[in-house]
């Protein structure tokens, strides 16, 4: 094993952060840009003077930030020369006393609430389904030319044409059913898909190496086995929670009744383009972070422990 | 203790109808024995490896352990392969403990196990490491010492060095070596270099190509240890083994370079 002395260390941590400053540096340049061509693209396209509204079909970067910030609540801090705060409550809602009570009736956070617990309990529906059918596609050759081939089938099937099937189905059992319907399907199929592959990828020779050690049946299962696939089934894990977060946003938009889903659908309804680009800013972002705080951290853990050369010994 | 190979045979079946791999293979191995299978690549050394191993069953006849007909895979038998094939996931000192598990032995006595195997294999100092921090010498030593921990009847290896650069492998030769002498295990090792063979074994059994059959034995019970290849006796011994084996790798050449030239190679196999 060649260690690395603590000079050659340090000065590798060193490189490693001036290029992660670099990256940043030319993303956020990057990111500049498209704003300054959207804000372009916005400044030649509206002409007449009504367009320069909420209304607007497109709108200034601004006007999406302005959203976002109302979304948020966070006018609620914004105070004008007459001395009333910009944050407008809900018609029929008092002003809110404190700032988390803004919050709490605001636009974003509610609908986020609304779609994370739908997500959740989607999620978890496919997966505890979904995952013990993973294992038993990668074991049984019954299972596989079963299950394994009626899941690849219908994991072909893009999750938005199972809404009008569960509307006709639960759709007289409220909103959730027929959402809950659509996540599942949607991702249930892809993790079956993905942790079978991930168990079936395992190297044959670290089962032949746990049986002529002695282990066998659950032993060489749970302690081989297992184990071995476990960056597989994880990747399966992530592949299942990506379906189902897509699924869940087709389904809100057509059933049309809370989430953020239903915030696109509406603001379109409206013509408020800057309301429908706030939404999808706040979707992409829910996205982004459920994958590093999530996934990317045990994904990390896993492949520190493996070398990074994945399940090869 | 004591192998046998009784009457053994296999077929395999593929696309181009059954193909006899092995031919009536009849062979005894006595406790303590360290005994060498060379031959051409296809001569079905691995296979009657395996088939101790309990990976493979014999087409006909049968391979027993003191008497016991061989069913399938054993901690008795423990096997080491050309790749290390360590759990990834755990540390050197784990993977050692792995068999050591099966046996139910108690934490205390696991750990003394490991002590001493890690220590005949010099990596007493890396015991807490993972294996991807290990060189591919290291990885197959820790194979070793995982293999040899569990106090196997006997001790399987199908082309344990073949992976390894020549410096290493030469390395573990010489601790091999030491190894056996030490515990007197009886070791069944597959090979294609003859060289590696002699080196070690007590017993080099050369084997014929399609069909596999027994060519010809070599008892090197006399030769002394420590063994090094630069020795004349070993050399000697080297070329005589050498000799036997050159039909059978150019009628493989013959059969697998399938041109004008290799004509002569194939006028002059034994077939």
């Amino acid at each position: 094993m060649s260690k690395p002395n603590a000079a050659t260390l340090s000065e590798r941590k060193r490189n490693e952060r001036r290029a992660l400053l670099a990256d940043v540096a030319l993303r956020i340049v990057f990111v500049f840009l498209l704003l300054a061509i959207w804000q372009a693209v916005h400044y030649f396209t509206v002409t007449k003077p009504q367009d320069v509204s909420r209304g607007a079909l497109f709108p200034a970067p601004a006007e999406v930030v302005e959203w976002l910030a109302d979304g948020f609540a966070l006018s609620w801090f914004i105070i004008d020369e007459t001395g009333t705060r910009a944050y407008q409550p809900p018609p029929g809602a008092e002003m809110p006393k404190s700032f988390l009570g803004a919050v709490a009736q605001s636009e974003y956070p509610s609908n986020i609430g609304i779609s994370i617990w739908r997500l959740l309990q989607g999620y978890f529906l496919a997966t505890i389904v979904g995952f013990p059918l993973g294992l038993w596609v990668a074991r049984s050759a019954l299972a596989e030319k079963t299950f394994g081939w009626l899941s690849v089938s219908l994991q072909s099937l893009p999750s938005i044409c199972w809404i009008p099937l569960a509307l006709l189905w639960f759709g007289r059992a409220g909103v959730t059913a027929p959402i809950l319907f659509v996540t599942v399907m949607g991702s249930l199929f892809a993790t079956v898909v993905t942790v079978a592959d991930g168990i079936r990828n395992v190297s044959p020779i670290l089962a032949r190496a746990g049986r002529t050690l002695g282990a066998s049946g659950p032993r060489l299962y749970f302690s081989v086995l297992l184990p071995a696939a476990l960056p597989g089934i994880i990747s399966g894990l992530k592949v299942g929670w990506g379906f189902a977060w897509r699924s869940l946003m087709a389904a809100e938009l057509i059933v049309n009744f809370g989430g953020l889903g239903f915030l696109l659908q509406r603001d379109r309804e409206f013509g408020d383009a800057a309301g429908v680009l706030a939404t999808i800013l706040v979707i992409i972002v829910i996205g982004l972070v459920v994958q590093s705080v999530l996934f990317k951290p045990v994904e990390r853990k896993l492949q520190a422990l493996w070398g990074l050369t994945g399940v090869r010994s | 203790m004591k192998i046998a190979f009784e009457n053994v045979t296999k077929t395999f079946s593929g696309r181009a109808g059954h193909v006899l791999a092995l031919d009536t293979i009849n062979l005894t191995i006595e406790e303590g024995e360290f005994v060498c299978f060379v031959g051409p690549s296809g001569c079905g050394k691995s296979t009657l490896c395996n088939m101790l191993a309990g990976f493979e069953k014999p087409s006909t006849g049968r391979v027993t352990l003191d008497g016991v007909e061989v069913s399938g895979p054993s901690i008795e038998r423990a096997m080491m392969f050309q790749e290390p094939a360590l759990f990834p996931w755990m540390t050197a000192r784990a993977n050692v403990e792995f068999g050591l598990k099966s046996l139910k032995l108690p934490a205390a006595e696991r750990q003394e196990r490991s002590d001493k195997f890690l220590k005949m294999v010099h990596l007493s100092q890396f015991g807490d490491a993972q294996p991807h921090e290990l060189s591919g010498g290291m990885k197959q030593r820790v194979a070793m010492a995982r293999a040899l921990a569990v106090d196997p009847k006997v001790l399987l290896m199908d082309e344990p060095f073949a992976a390894l650069d020549a410096q290493t492998r030469d390395h573990l030769h010489i601790e091999l070596q030491t190894i056996w002498r030490e515990t007197r295990k009886t070791i069944v090792f597959v090979t294609h270099n003859v060289r590696e063979a002699v080196t070690l074994a007590t017993r080099v059994i050369v084997f014929n190509a399609r069909p596999g059959r027994i060519k010809q034995e070599f008892d090197l019970e006399d030769l002394e240890y420590p063994r090094r290849p630069t020795e004349s006796l070993v050399s000697e011994t080297v070329a005589r083994v050498q000799s036997a084996l050159r039909d059978e790798v150019a009628k493989v050449e013959a059969d697998e370079y399938d041109d004008e030239n290799s004509g002569s190679a194939r006028n002059g196999g034994s077939r």
